[in-house]
């Protein structure tokens, strides 16, 4: 009987792993590991998974650095199985490590190990009791928050596997049902990298159609997608790209490969004096991309942040930085928690999307809004806060040692006893755990 | 469009088949529109059901810590139930499954029921972004219940019945699309908001990590994908007898036209729900207490006045 049924679960097998989906987990630095994977994916038919649940792979790129070990274990937990997982250091690594993926999920006897060795039924790992269902804290109350419900304020880290997030960042919320009511920006590292400003444009294709992918506008996403991938390369040779430690191949290997890898673009190409002629055609695209943004009346509604109130308005901000320290250029940005309009998230989109607006110094502006970040976030709900997050294209990579010294995952915390238990996907436990059992 | 028949319950099979079919052809559809968008062969876009759905075969089922789960099965079995209890009072040329002399009402309550549904399965799991994604649905079913339960009255009013039948009979020569067009806008907007998925999604999308389905895996997840696909086509079906003239038409046979139109509404419903953004429930409140239920109640109001003149 069960023999019979070979052929079958072969036929089977064969056509799931047609449509496998990949969780992407990217680490600061590992940015174009993750667009060349992404590239990869579409030439498969593969797809992002959305969460954890609904992923078959785990793909992680770039290099992980502290603090990531446990993250990665408790979401390789998560997948339900069939599954498997792959690192992506370089792009050029990508195409092994995809045909890794797909072997590994069509073999049912690997696969079948791999099931029996776990139980996918979480044990109640207390017996709990009222107050504390199996062994798990209920949702809290606290005073004067937007409604005066009890029991609604939830601790949920958002991030770092996040579809469509910084990479590396975790911002640990306290909601209060969807609204922060006060958040922490930490950061996991990755391996140093320095910069290749030649990405820049991409770079800010790629933060667009994260945000349009969000707020739902595929096509204008997918769009925005292909532009990134099409993306022609700048006039500097390859001798002015930096090429350090520890993935040296990172930035200078992933170009030549867009060609091969975007079939479908013509404009990757670049020979002799066609090169200008192509930045140009990019540039206007990226324009009429703008342009298409920009008097879409129903994506600016949808957009709009929603007025919340919180009744406690001085409640958040567990940042160190004061509330006065934004500076001037992140007033425009909406940053500026007394400054903020309802259309940062538009307005910042646009911002990504105007090709004369340069970014010299990333890592500074990135530095300074994730100080401004948690006091803007008070009182925004969870779908505006991805929104933004998303929008201020928050290049975790550009900060330095003492950055990262400074927003690295802190455990002393008593508001937070429990970071590392949920410091995974934010896609756990609404209660979280309690350290009754830890 | 004569009396309509009572069929034997085993019709309910093929009932099943068809919506079964039809919630494929619009994966399908929404695959190949995905596809074209990112410049790939539609025609992979389209395998995408038959793909997803062998996946989701081969996937583990898996649950979460003290997740509920016995609400959590009437979520996700509710999905698969809903479309059907919706299509059984749709007459598919003279035949109906269920000939209820409260056939509308009967619609409407079951698209209440998708209310609890959704927030059962955002409560079951007991994980953040699904409860989200229940939340959100809530706010947003107070935004879209009045205006499309209005909507469904209007054709009601005009046949003076709320048996199914009677209404698709009572739209002789004028399907009532033509002049109660707000109406059938209205309740078009109400089924794209009750089959969870495009603008008016609030339990799921990108944004909340898919909200309510972000911890279901394998046929869990593949039942709730089915049967929100299904209430889009049930929401289209219905919509066949109520405002489109039902299985009236030249040439073809009741029972054809019937399903013609169903696909055709329900492909453009697939289209517009692509081109339009994910929309806020608050926004999507206010749009709906100032702008769709004044509108639903004028509509109501116009036929109400037809018909007490005709008579």
């Amino acid at each position: 009987m069960a023999v019979s049924l070979r052929p079958l679960q072969r036929v089977l097998a064969r056509w799931a792993v047609r449509g496998t989906t990949v969780l992407l987990v990217e680490a600061p630095g590992g940015w174009a590991a993750r667009v060349a994977v992404e590239r990869a994916m579409a030439e498969r038919g593969w797809r992002a998974a959305s969460s954890p649940a609904d992923a078959d792979a785990l793909v992680v790129c770039g290099t992980p650095g502290d603090g990531w070990g446990e993250v990665l274990e408790r979401t390789w937990a998560q997948l339900p199985g069939p599954r498997a997982r792959a690192s992506v250091a370089a792009p050029s690594e990508v195409p092994g490590a995809l045909e890794g993926l797909a072997a590994s999920l069509l073999d049912d006897d690997v696969q079948r190990v791999d099931a029996a060795a776990r139980d996918l039924v979480p044990a109640d790992v207390e017996p709990g009791d009222d107050m504390h269902p199996a062994g798990l804290e209920l949702a809290g109350g606290e005073d004067d928050l937007r409604d005066g419900l009890e029991m609604d304020v939830l601790r949920v880290p958002l991030g770092p596997v996040l579809p469509d997030w910084p990479a590396g960042l975790v911002l640990r919320t306290v909601l209060s049902g969807d609204v922060v009511v006060r958040a922490r920006v930490e950061v996991l590292p990755g391996a140093p990298q320095r910069q290749d400003p030649a990405d820049d444009v991409a770079r800010r294709l790629d933060a667009a159609a994260q945000v349009l992918r969000l707020a739902g506008a595929d096509d204008l996403a997918a769009r925005a997608v292909r532009l990134r991938d099409a993306v022609p390369a700048p006039r500097t040779s390859s001798t002015d790209r930096p090429e350090d430690a520890p993935s040296p191949r990172t930035s200078s290997t992933h170009r030549p490969q867009r060609g091969a890898l975007s079939g479908t673009s013509s404009t990757d190409r670049r020979e002799g004096g066609a090169g200008a002629a192509q930045r140009r055609r990019s540039a206007g695209d990226v324009r009429e991309l703008r342009g298409r943004v920009e008097r879409s009346r129903v994506l600016a509604w949808a957009l709009r942040e929603a007025d919340v109130v919180t009744s406690s308005p001085t409640s958040g901000a567990e940042s160190d930085a004061a509330p006065a320290s934004a500076p001037d250029d992140l007033r425009d940005v909406g940053l500026d928690a007394r400054r903020r309009t309802r259309d940062d998230v538009r307005t910042l989109l646009l911002g990504l999307l105007d090709l004369d607006a340069r970014d010299d110094d990333p890592g500074r502006r990135i530095r300074a809004a994730l100080d401004a970040l948690p006091e803007r976030l008070v009182g925004v709900d969870v779908v505006s806060a991805r929104l933004l997050v998303a929008a201020l294209d928050l290049r975790t990579d550009t900060l330095d040692a003492d950055d990262l010294a400074a927003l690295a995952p802190r455990e002393d915390d008593s508001d937070d006893d429990s970071s590392d238990d949920d410091s995974d996907d934010g896609s756990d436990q609404h209660m979280h755990h309690g350290h009754a059992h830890g | 469009m004569g009396e309509v028949v009572q069929v034997a319950a085993p019709w309910v099979l093929l009932a099943a088949l068809l919506l079964g079919m039809a919630a494929l052809g619009v994966a399908a559809l929404d695959g190949a529109l995905a596809a074209r968008a990112a410049c790939r062969p539609a025609s992979v876009g389209a395998q995408h059901p038959l793909v997803e759905t062998a996946r989701l075969l081969r996937q583990r089922r898996r649950t979460t810590v003290a997740a509920d789960t016995l609400l959590r099965h009437v979520a996700v079995g509710g999905f698969a139930v809903a479309p059907l209890l919706m299509v059984a009072v749709v007459p598919l040329g003279e035949w109906v499954l269920a000939d209820a002399s409260v056939g509308v009402v009967w619609f409407n309550a079951v698209d209440v029921l998708v209310w609890v549904l959704v927030w059962l399965a955002g409560w079951g799991p007991n994980a953040a972004w699904s409860l989200t994604g229940g939340y959100r649905f809530l706010a947003q079913a107070m935004a879209y219940e009045l205006p499309l339960m209005f909507a469904l009255t209007a054709p009601a009013v005009a046949a003076g019945s709320l048996r199914v039948g009677d209404v698709a009979g009572g739209q002789q020569g004028l399907p009532y699309v033509v002049w109660m067009p707000v109406a059938f806008l209205v309740y078009c907007v109400g089924v794209l908001a009750f089959s969870v998925r495009g603008p008016l999604s609030p339990a799921g999308g990108p944004v909340i990590s898919s909200g309510v389905l972000a911890e279901l895996s394998g046929v869990d997840r593949l039942l709730v994908l089915a049967g929100r696909a299904g209430l889009l086509v049930a929401g289209a079906a219905f919509a066949v007898p109520l405002f489109l003239g039902g299985g009236s038409g030249p040439l073809l046979p009741g029972w054809l036209w019937v399903l013609v139109k169903t696909a055709l509404l329900t492909a453009a419903l697939v289209v517009v729900r692509r081109r339009l953004p994910d929309v806020r429930p608050e926004r999507f409140l206010a749009l709906g207490w100032t702008v769709l239920l004044p509108a639903a109640l004028l509509q109501l109001l116009v036929v109400s006045v037809v018909v007490v003149v005709r008579s």
